[in-house]
């Protein structure tokens, strides 16, 4: 989005003041939107939406052999579309770059093992183990991208059942899957420690949460915090342009720190009380 | 401390308390590139060559802003294992974060229509590899004469706990392991840490006269307030390692009088 | 055998359907407000999502423009999640490529191009669910986008698909169906003047049966053109009372 310098004045004017062009102070958050089970036939499925940015989200769980260096480890695999549908600027490869850098972001912040339970994952230890593929569907871009998928991945994870399966040895030391006939029995996934993503643009002196995109497109750089509940900071990048201040950066991450396990309680609390009236995109 | 020498054109660290670590710099190491550097920090060596500011051939590419492309080629023998894990992810990810480390210290306003490329090779990653090769690339900024904001001038800590000071990076590679910390680990050192309790790498990029964070990559578990901690730690070391970068940088120019007294007619490398 | 399982005795289908009955239509027109038309479907299980940019300026070059008409870009995307195996790639692969070629010659011949020379109308489609009856789904589901976003058209453009089995004409088959008979048509028309702007057909069909799925496959474009229309008027009718 390009803007004429008396816009992008008005924006830096605005943020000093904390009156946000849209009336928001510093550090609020825009109308949050969450619903699960959207598509039919996936393990776990979320849409979410913040002010004008909405993502989908979708968890396929599928059996595959582990890695030799982790046998009793399952694995999670991102996968990142930025739609057409999203801005024209997205057909073709144009929104590639976009979808790698927010990809090796979740890769970076989920790698640390105290995330997710990966050994629960684990069906025969060497032989099977289940992998995670979590692929978003950016849907609209109307700013703080890496927020909303980063939340949309905890609303999917949570939402995710994995089939119970039993390991039988044949007769020649094959393993052989045993499905359960029964749907309903299956697992759900500990997502607590799951952490999101918080993006502090910078803007003049301050730094802003959850930006529009009018303010994106006059910020300099911004800093994507990946944090989880308890407050563990799991990954920290700065990407854009600028550059930050020691000041600014400590202020960022004490915010993140204050708000972060806000937004997970929150979350938690509104996945928990959903009711089964779904309607998705008819709403 | 430790001893700077200058050995055929070659920065060489030899550090008292570690003789067997060495720190190495040099600039100008491509004969056919506009600017490159090559920087061995340990066991981890990177080199950078850097071409342009050329013209942007394709129309639609026209911006007022020139355009940074970075690309990081981890070499297949890098590793300890051949061609390790996912290598291409890696690669993109390395290439991402320089490219937004270097914005905003190159004056891209000042080259419209144009595109630099930076290209870094991994030749062998001993840990530290982010940090080091940042540093190199922007050594060979400055030897492309391509014009910054700052002089980024490199430091580095071999280890916290020998209070080393290897002048050669301008990125720290920051690491705890439980509780320990550990500047500018070692692959081992680095695995170690990945199976303890607190753990986490923290790597800034730092502008040291304008005293600004070009750059932080954190990955790991730690809390807020051990990044904050880890970050001034990181700065306060890195200025004390500016003026070697500087010196070093100084004298690849060919009109400086250091040089011209050693006039010698050694290949590069 | 196989193609009996698509028919049972009682004469209706796996899902109780009739033979000539379509599956449950809900749209929602103008689902995203940042483009400026857009529209999602779902028929059955298939869910898809429309979205018009345009008519705008040419981008990417001024050697794509035309003097005298406007140019139709389109693209097709199956999301990779929209099976049940799940998808390598969303779009590139051949069948999205033949689908997209699909979308645009169906839209060069339904849309005025020639009130836009020298610009670009894009017309982006999302899969979401394929439950069959993709390629017509995004039809109807492009045709909503478009009425959405203002542009002018010849008419109405509805699609359906249909099949032969065992001398009944199927309309609008889903996943199963789909691969249990083999052979299905898809045709795309103009509901008013009987037009027909898109015929594609897969497997093989006898050409003594092809009138009577021809046939079938309008009556089956007529139905969902009522559907449409009405949900169009009524959204229509709710904007005009909004402005007052």
């Amino acid at each position: 989005m390009t803007l004429s310098e008396g816009e992008k004045k008005y924006i830096l004017d605005s943020v000093n003041d904390d009156c946000r062009i849209d009336g928001r102070q510093r550090n609020n958050y825009r109308l949050m939107q969450v619903e699960t089970d959207v598509i039919d036939h996936a393990n776990g499925s979320a849409r979410l939406r913040i002010g004008e940015t909405e993502v989908l989200v979708c968890v396929k769980a599928e059996l595959e052999t582990p890695k030799p260096e982790t046998p009793d480890r399952g694995a999670i695999q991102f996968f990142i579309d930025c739609s057409a549908n999203a801005s024209p600027q997205f057909a073709g490869r144009g929104g590639n770059e976009l979808a790698s850098d927010i990809q090796s972001c979740l890769d970076r912040a989920f790698s640390s093992p105290s995330v997710l339970d990966y050994t629960a994952l684990c069906v025969e230890r060497g032989h099977f183990s289940w992998t995670l593929f979590v692929d978003i569907l950016i849907l609209q871009c109307g700013g703080n991208l890496y927020d909303a998928v980063s939340l949309g991945v905890k609303a999917a994870l949570y939402n995710t059942v994995i089939a119970k399966v039993a390991v039988k040895f044949l007769a020649d030391n094959k393993p052989e899957v045993e499905v359960s006939s029964d749907p309903s029995k299956g697992f759900k996934l500990d997502v607590t420690n799951v952490p999101c993503f918080m993006t502090f643009l910078r803007i003049g002196n301050h730094c802003v949460l959850d930006p529009s995109l009018e303010e994106e497109s006059c910020g300099q750089g911004s800093l994507v915090v990946g944090i989880t509940v308890q407050g563990i900071v799991t990954h920290v990048r700065k990407v854009g342009p600028g550059s930050f201040h020691p000041t600014s950066m400590e202020d960022a991450l004490n915010t993140a720190n204050a708000i972060g396990p806000l937004i997970h309680m929150q979350l938690l609390s509104k996945l928990k009380e959903e009711t089964a009236d779904k309607r998705g995109f008819l709403r | 401390m430790a001893e700077q020498l200058k050995v055929e054109k070659y920065w060489v660290l030899v550090l008292q308390e570690q003789p067997s670590l060495l720190v190495v710099l040099k600039v100008g190491v491509n004969g056919k590139a506009k600017g490159s550097a090559y920087v061995e920090a340990g066991n981890t060596k990177v080199i950078t060559a850097i071409y342009g500011p050329r013209e942007i051939l394709r129309r639609q590419d026209f911006r007022m802003k020139g355009i940074l492309y970075c690309e990081v080629k981890i070499a297949n023998f890098a590793t300890q294992m051949r061609a390790e894990g996912n290598k291409e992810a890696r690669e993109q990810e390395l290439s991402a974060v320089l490219r937004h480390s270097l914005e905003p210290v190159v004056c891209l306003h000042l080259y419209p229509k144009s595109q630099i490329d930076v290209y870094v090779h991994v030749l062998e990653d001993d840990g530290s590899c982010l940090a080091t090769l940042i540093t190199c690339a922007g050594l060979a900024l400055c030897d492309a004469a391509i014009q910054t904001y700052d002089l980024i001038v490199g430091m580095g800590l071999v280890s916290f706990f020998h209070l080393l000071y290897c002048l050669c990076e301008s990125m720290l590679d920051n690491r705890y392991i439980g509780g320990n910390i550990y500047m500018d680990p070692t692959h081992d050192e680095e695995k170690e840490s990945a199976s303890s309790g607190e753990n986490g790498s923290v790597i800034i990029g730092l502008m040291p006269s304008v005293q600004q964070l070009a750059t932080i990559f954190q990955y790991g578990d730690v809390s807020a307030q051990s990044v904050t901690k880890a970050c001034k730690e990181l700065m306060s070391m890195c200025q004390e390692v500016t003026p070697v970068l500087q010196e070093c940088l100084l004298n690849a120019c060919p009109n400086s009088p250091i040089a011209e007294a050693e006039h010698d007619d050694q290949p590069d490398l | 055998m196989a193609r009996t399982e698509a028919f049972f005795d009682t004469g209706l289908r796996a899902d109780g359907r009739d033979p000539s009955q379509l599956r449950k239509i809900s749209c929602k027109v103008g689902a995203f407000k940042q483009a400026d038309g857009s529209a999602y479907i779902e028929q059955g299980k298939t869910k898809i999502l429309a979205t018009v940019y345009g008519p705008q300026e040419i981008r990417g070059g001024k050697s794509k423009v035309l003097h005298d008409r406007a140019l139709i870009n389109c693209q097709f995307s199956m999301a990779v999640f929209c099976t049940s195996e799940r998808r390598n790639r969303p779009r590139g692969d051949r069948k999205t490529m033949e689908l997209n070629s699909m979308l645009q010659q169906t839209y060069e011949a339904a849309i005025r191009v020639e009130l836009f020379p020298r610009s670009q109308i894009d017309i982006f489609v999302e899969v979401l669910q394929a439950d069959g009856g993709v390629a017509s789904a995004a039809i109807n589901a492009a045709t909503l986008a478009l009425i959405d976003a203002g542009v002018p058209m010849k008419d109405y453009v509805c699609a359906c698909s249909a099949a032969m089995v065992d001398d009944f004409p199927f309309l609008d088959l889903s996943h199963l169906e789909e691969i249990v008979v083999g052979s299905m048509v898809t045709f795309a028309c103009l509901p008013r003047s009987k037009q027909i702007v898109l015929s594609e057909m897969s497997g093989r069909l006898h050409l003594d049966y092809l009138d009577k799925v021809m046939d079938a496959a309008l009556k089956g474009c007529e139905d969902v053109f009522h559907i449409m229309d009405s949900i169009v008027r009524s959204q229509v009718a709710h904007m005009a009372a909004a402005m007052g």
